[in-house]
């Protein structure tokens, strides 16, 4: 044992808990926080923004942060940069015009005496920049002031005196995380062996997210009451409905569309499983995110008694909102549930798939071959995004052939013929229904759907409305926007990257800018990181599928793109889940050569960090059942 | 398939065909035979008040045990209850009011599979509800039957005509077929997690999310004196050492009582208070620095539970009551007592662990090392919550139990090795006392009367004539007997409750049928164990077993004599000492009991224990 613990394992442990220590001096001690409480008396929400200056004494952007503030007292605070040597620091209060009141700064940095300002201090000790205020005056509880202009700043001298008397506590500090980084590598140990770990991690993002469907209120998520309407349906209905039916009516959303009308498997299988637990009486939306929940519990069983597929769970351990998914009603769970299932048949060496197309497989796979092929099948009932997995998977298996993974091309060509085949029967089956109901006729149906997006959407969404009237939202290219505006001022990738991370409700529960940019690094450095060790170790054929996945991800990402500027502005993330399988073959596929410790590392990094956002700001911020009104009871 | 295979497959299924059957038969049995009754009712209360729905078959008398009982405490109140066989003339009694006064019902609603819903929602079929006893009048007006009650105990008798459904209730095959195909995927992983009691790391990582939402959710001061251990926690964050007991720097941690928590030896203070220090520059507020500080006691047992078979045995307790887990969900210092608790259980009952091999070996490495760290942490046992040194006292009876059945051959060094450590461990309480002395110039109980006096309210200064305190002080004094207590007073079941999942301020319970089930439960285990140790163990386990039964009496009536004597407190977490004994019991008996039967109470507890937890505790608990 004592070998094993100072052995490469202690070594680890020892880099692990000296890297935890730096990182905690750098985020946290080494760095003044700000503490501010002031009353914004401008109709509207702001920022209160603070600058520091960068080595030619500039102020800008990189080096600031930006605390949202909304009308009336707030009270905000943040981490800064050590401001040991800095001799000022600016400070945008309300970043528009508009009057405030400031009632007390505070700014504390270890090892320095706190400067705490109260509103008698602050006229002298924050000068105002560019222009005096109009108007100034001290009240009994703050510093009122009414700016000239819009862009009104103060700048403070921060007077640092030494205090001294943290030397002791930041080694303690230290000794404490190291010995903790020791107990928990030791204890933890058995968890390496086999992928537990992953199991371990699943489990409690399941348990995180069966608290999410049960104790958020119904419609606190995006667009859950569209997608309820339409599950609804299906729980008291067999067939599609005819698009004009009134019994639909209410299910067309203000853009004038409703879900039953897209082929989206999800809507039946989840309408006939809400059917089946009517007797339960849980009310209906209960009953509808059981069936997410239930997806993720059995991507949780099947890595249990498949060790193979544990490995592909990893993409969806990288980001909250993925979990998010899975804990209300909507259509996009199910998507990432056969995705990575598929990814497993698909890239597996053993996967029944894999073994029928060597024509290693026994006779009685072939029950099996059909299932897969109609699991693979239901890839094309899922939400349009996840077809750029599909197009991944095409190119996937041009690459496992190139390589000559398939020797036995008499087996391989009529099996992959065959799940083909089988593969779109489920598509086939969902336009007969559809059919059955609303003609054969294709057109006629089309034109019947845009008479109904007519008469159901809002003025400012229906197609007769001329483009000034509608929803400045719609249409940006043809309003004039270019790529740059969608870059700078709509900040599409900014917010599709928030919400593809952790944002939460109708994405308004966010956490600090701080965790996005931590997200962010960690994000970077597992890309570089996977790229690199391809492109070093990798064989030609890795490098075939890196290719393979920069276009699909790319692709993606242009249409979604294209999408939010040329029809509807939607920013949103979680289109972004048909990577997550796409990660997971990608992961499996260099398992063999890339650096083990620097991607757990990395994972358990981001895995912490969606933890920490889903538990602490999506749990903790949503809207919630009413207390002493729990459904359970 | 041949016949061996398939006669194999079919045996190997077994047990999971079995328990696919019994959850068929509850599954049936609740939601085919048994109707759901939903009543929207309308009254003013100034009280929490019950709602009582009885239901009898045709012509049979109503009882209790066909009772569903409501506490109300909103003026809208949606009642909704699983009752029995409404389907054949069956009678359903609704109690509304106990008292004089007016309520609504504005709508009854009943379902039951293979009968077509049955609605009472206006004039003509809510006047069916027919006035039985302390009923004046039953009017309908304003959308809803206005109901006026004299006084007593108000009846209204309906006999529910429900109507057979067109199309038979298809949808309980799949459903059946379902928990059938569920038990058979999950049944192979869950025995396979019996191994070794690998559920028991896997539910304490459960018990970690959800301790966690808690945390996270939960209002501030929310829960059960949060307010006054944050309090003195922030003492350590300034100061090393024990506090004078009069001293101006504990002010603040005052309760009502007139008592502070640091007038106590828990070292968890102390450890908090140094978390928070070192957890400054997170700028946490203090509360949620608490919280953290339990949370990772947890995470430090869910650890040592996948690191360590036989710790997993001794914690597998701690799965089958919620109350535990919320001790890790907010400030509090239960959580460390049961931290190291459970780790003494595990110290004392494994024989391979360090504890127990120093005292054997004969020559270990770093004698001097583990002498020192063993007896601190003896010693370190004794700044725990008071109530927990039933678990001291019965970890020594143990030991004297372990000398009795042999398990130290070499007696003199057992002794030698036993003194040392206790030695240690003695010295560090000793210094404690010493200091406590020293600094509080050997009057420190005077003082403590005294400021008894000073910070208390008036109700419960020792100097307030006996009448005139809290009614809830001093129950024996004031000539309440045994029986009062606990059928007035109702000790033992509020113990119960609030021993399985009370939450907040012992606000929030689940309903009756769960603490049935979790008692159901719990005696089954006990009567297990009791009939295997009777039937197959020695006299050496069965007398462990007579030493267990004796501590967890003695726990009990610790807090029973309290509450008598005392201040009524008919709070379950006092029980909590129970769980590291029983987890010494259970990991000597192991080879007696029936394994797979203890695995699957066990599980059933841990089940009711989330479902509580999640469903009741933090869905209803206040939040931020």
């Amino acid at each position: 044992m004592r070998r094993s613990m100072f052995g490469r394992y202690g070594l680890i442990s020892l880099i692990a808990g000296l890297a935890f220590c730096a990182l905690y001096w750098a985020m946290f001690v080494d760095r003044a926080y700000i503490e501010v409480s002031l009353t914004n008396h401008g109709p509207s929400n702001t920022y209160f923004k603070a600058y520091w200056p960068d080595k030619q004494g500039r102020f800008h952007g990189s080096k600031s942060i930006r605390l949202p503030i909304r009308p009336g007292l707030n009270k905000v605070s943040s981490y800064l940069v050590d401001l040991e040597g800095l001799d000022r620091i600016r400070i945008d209060p309300v970043d528009y015009h508009g009057n405030f009141e400031l009632h007390s700064v505070s700014i504390k940095q270890s090892g320095f005496a706190p400067i705490i300002l109260k509103p008698a201090d602050m006229p002298v000790s924050m000068i105002p920049s560019p222009h005096p205020p109009v108007t100034q005056e001290l009240r009994t509880n703050g510093w009122y002031v009414e700016p000239v202009d819009h862009d009104f700043q103060l700048i403070l001298e921060p007077d640092l005196k030494p205090a001294g008397g943290n030397t002791v506590r930041n080694v303690s500090t230290f000794a404490v995380i190291l010995l903790a980084v020791f107990a928990i590598s030791f204890l933890s140990r058995g968890l390496w062996r086999n992928n537990r770990w992953i199991i371990v991690a699943t489990l409690m993002l399941l348990v995180a997210v069966t608290l999410m469907a049960t104790v958020s209120r119904v419609d606190t998520h995006p667009d859950e009451k569209t997608h309820l309407q339409a599950v609804t349906y299906f729980t008291d209905h067999f067939l599609p409905p005819a698009l004009d039916d009134p019994d639909i009516a209410h299910s067309y959303s203000i853009y004038g569309y409703t879900r039953l009308a897209n082929f989206e498997i999800y809507y039946q299988l989840a309408g006939w499983f809400s059917a089946l637990l009517t007797d339960v009486q849980l009310p209906a939306y209960l009953r509808a995110r059981t069936v997410n929940c239930l997806f993720l519990l059995g991507l949780l069983l099947f890595a249990i008694y498949r060790p193979g597929f544990r490995e592909f769970l990893i993409p969806l351990l990288l980001t909250a909102q993925a979990w998010y998914l899975f804990s209300y009603v909507n259509s996009d769970a199910i998507g990432i549930f056969v995705g990575l299932l598929v990814a497993y048949q698909a890239a597996h060496r053993s996967s029944l798939l894999n073994t029928s197309l060597q024509g290693t497989a026994t006779k009685s796979t072939w029950i099996g071959l059909v299932a897969i092929s109609l699991l693979i099948g239901t890839l094309l009932l899922v939400k349009p995004n996840h077809y750029f997995f599909v197009l991944f998977l095409g190119l996937y298996l041009l690459i496992r052939l190139g390589q000559g993974d398939f020797p036995d091309r008499s087996a391989f060509w009529p099996r992959i013929v065959l799940v083909g085949v089988i593969a779109a029967v489920p598509y086939g089956n969902r336009v007969a229904m559809d059919m059955a109901v609303n003609g054969i006729d294709r057109g006629e149906r089309a034109e019947l759907y845009e008479q109904m997006h007519e008469k159901h959407a809002a003025d400012f969404f229906k197609p007769s409305t001329p483009l000034e009237k509608k929803h400045p939202y719609l249409y940006l290219r043809e309003r004039g926007a270019d790529i740059q505006r969608m870059i700078d001022r709509e900040f599409w990738p900014q917010k599709s990257f928030q919400s593809a991370f952790g944002d939460y409700g109708y994405t308004q529960y966010r956490a600090v800018p701080a965790f996005f940019s931590s997200v962010e690094n960690l994000g970077l450095a597992l890309i570089a990181l996977i790229v690199l060790t391809v492109l070093f170790r990798g064989p030609p054929a890795h490098h075939a599928l890196l290719l393979a996945t920069v276009v699909s991800v790319v692709s993606l990402y242009a249409i979604l793109f294209w999408y939010s500027w040329s029809i509807s502005f939607q920013p949103q993330g979680r289109y972004f889940a048909a990577m997550l399988p796409m990660f997971a073959v990608v992961f499996y596929e260099i398992r063999q050569y890339v650096n083990r410790i620097a991607i757990t590392s990395l994972v358990i990094g981001l895995f912490a960090l969606s933890y920490y956002s889903f538990v602490f700001i999506g749990l903790d911020q949503i809207g919630k059942i009413a207390h002493g009104y729990g459904p359970f009871q | 398939m041949d016949m061996d295979r398939f006669s194999s497959a079919i045996k190997s299924s077994l047990p999971a065909l079995v328990v696919g059957l019994v959850l068929v038969t509850l599954y049936l049995q609740h939601f085919m035979f048994r109707a759901f009754v939903e009543i929207d009712f309308e009254t003013y209360l100034r009280y929490k008040a019950p709602v009582q729905v009885f239901w009898a078959d045709r012509d049979e008398t109503f009882s209790k045990k066909r009772l569903s009982t409501h506490w109300i405490f909103n003026t809208q109140n949606l009642l909704q209850m699983r009752v029995g066989d409404l389907g054949d003339g069956a009678q359903l009694r609704i109690d509304p009011l106990q008292y004089k006064g007016h309520a609504k019902i504005k709508r009854i609603r009943i379902e039951q599979s293979g009968y077509k819903p049955l609605t009472l929602d206006d004039a003509e079929s809510l006047t069916a509800l027919e006035p039985v006893n302390h009923i004046k009048s039953a009017v309908y007006q304003d959308g809803g039957l206005v109901i006026t009650t004299t006084g007593g105990d108000s009846q209204l008798l309906l006999h529910p005509e429900l109507v057979r459904a067109e199309t038979w209730p298809w949808h309980h095959l799949i459903n059946v077929l379902g928990i059938m195909l569920a038990s058979l995927a999950l049944l192979p992983a869950l025995s396979r997690s019996f191994s070794g009691h690998a559920y028991v790391p896997v539910g304490l990582t459960v018990v970690l999310v959800l301790a966690t939402v808690m945390v996270s959710v939960s209002q501030r001061f929310t829960h059960p004196d949060e307010a006054t251990h944050t309090r003195a926690t922030n003492y350590y964050q300034n100061y090393n050492l024990p506090p004078k007991v009069d001293g101006p720097e504990i002010a603040p941690t005052y309760s009502a009582y007139g008592n502070s928590r640091l007038y106590g030896y828990e070292i968890y203070y102390f450890f908090s208070g140094l978390f928070k220090r070192l957890t400054e520059p997170l700028h946490i507020p203090a509360y949620m620095v608490g919280r953290l500080f339990s949370l990772l006691l947890l995470l430090g047992l869910a650890l040592m539970a996948y690191r360590l078979p036989e710790f997993r045995v001794v914690a597998a307790p701690l799965l089958i009551t919620p109350q535990i887990w919320y001790f890790f969900s907010y400030a509090n210092s239960d959580s460390y007592s049961v931290f190291v608790s459970t780790v003494l259980a595990w110290l004392a009952a494994d024989s391979d662990s360090p504890l127990n091999r120093f005292l054997v070996d004969r020559e270990p490495s770093a004698k001097v090392l583990k002498t020192i760290a063993l007896g601190l942490f003896l010693g370190g046992m004794l700044f725990t919550k008071l109530n927990y040194y039933t678990v001291i006292l019965f970890v020594g009876s143990f030991y004297v139990w372990k000398y009795w059945r042999g398990d130290f051959v070499d007696r003199r060094l057992f002794f030698r090795r036993a003194i040392a450590v206790l030695a240690v461990g003695m010295l560090l309480a000793g210094c404690r006392l010493v200091w406590d002395g020293v600094n509080n110039d050997w009057e420190r109980g005077e003082r403590i009367h005294k400021m008894w006096e000073k910070h208390a309210i008036e109700a419960y200064k020792p100097s307030t004539p006996l009448e005139n305190k809290h009614p809830e002080m001093f129950l024996r004094e004031r000539g309440t007997s045994i029986d009062d207590m606990l059928n007035v007073h109702h000790w033992g079941g509020k113990s119960l409750l609030s021993a399985f999942g009370g939450y907040g301020h012992t606000e929030y319970f689940a309903r009756p049928a769960y603490f049935n089930w979790m008692s159901g439960l719990g005696l089954m285990f006990m009567a297990l164990a009791a009939l295997a140790l009777l039937m197959r163990g020695n006299r050496h386990i069965q007398t462990l077993f007579l030493l267990t039964v004796f501590f967890c009496f003695l726990v009990v009536a610790i807090s029973f004599v309290t509450s008598w004597i005392r201040i009524l407190q008919p709070q379950g977490r006092y029980l909590a000492p129970i769980l590291p004994i029983l987890g010494v019991l259970y990991y000597q008996m192991r080879p007696y009991i029936f394994q797979w039967v203890s695995h699957i109470l066990i599980l059933g507890m841990f089940s009711l224990s989330v479902y509580s937890f999640a469903f009741v505790g933090i869905a209803e608990i206040p939040k931020g």
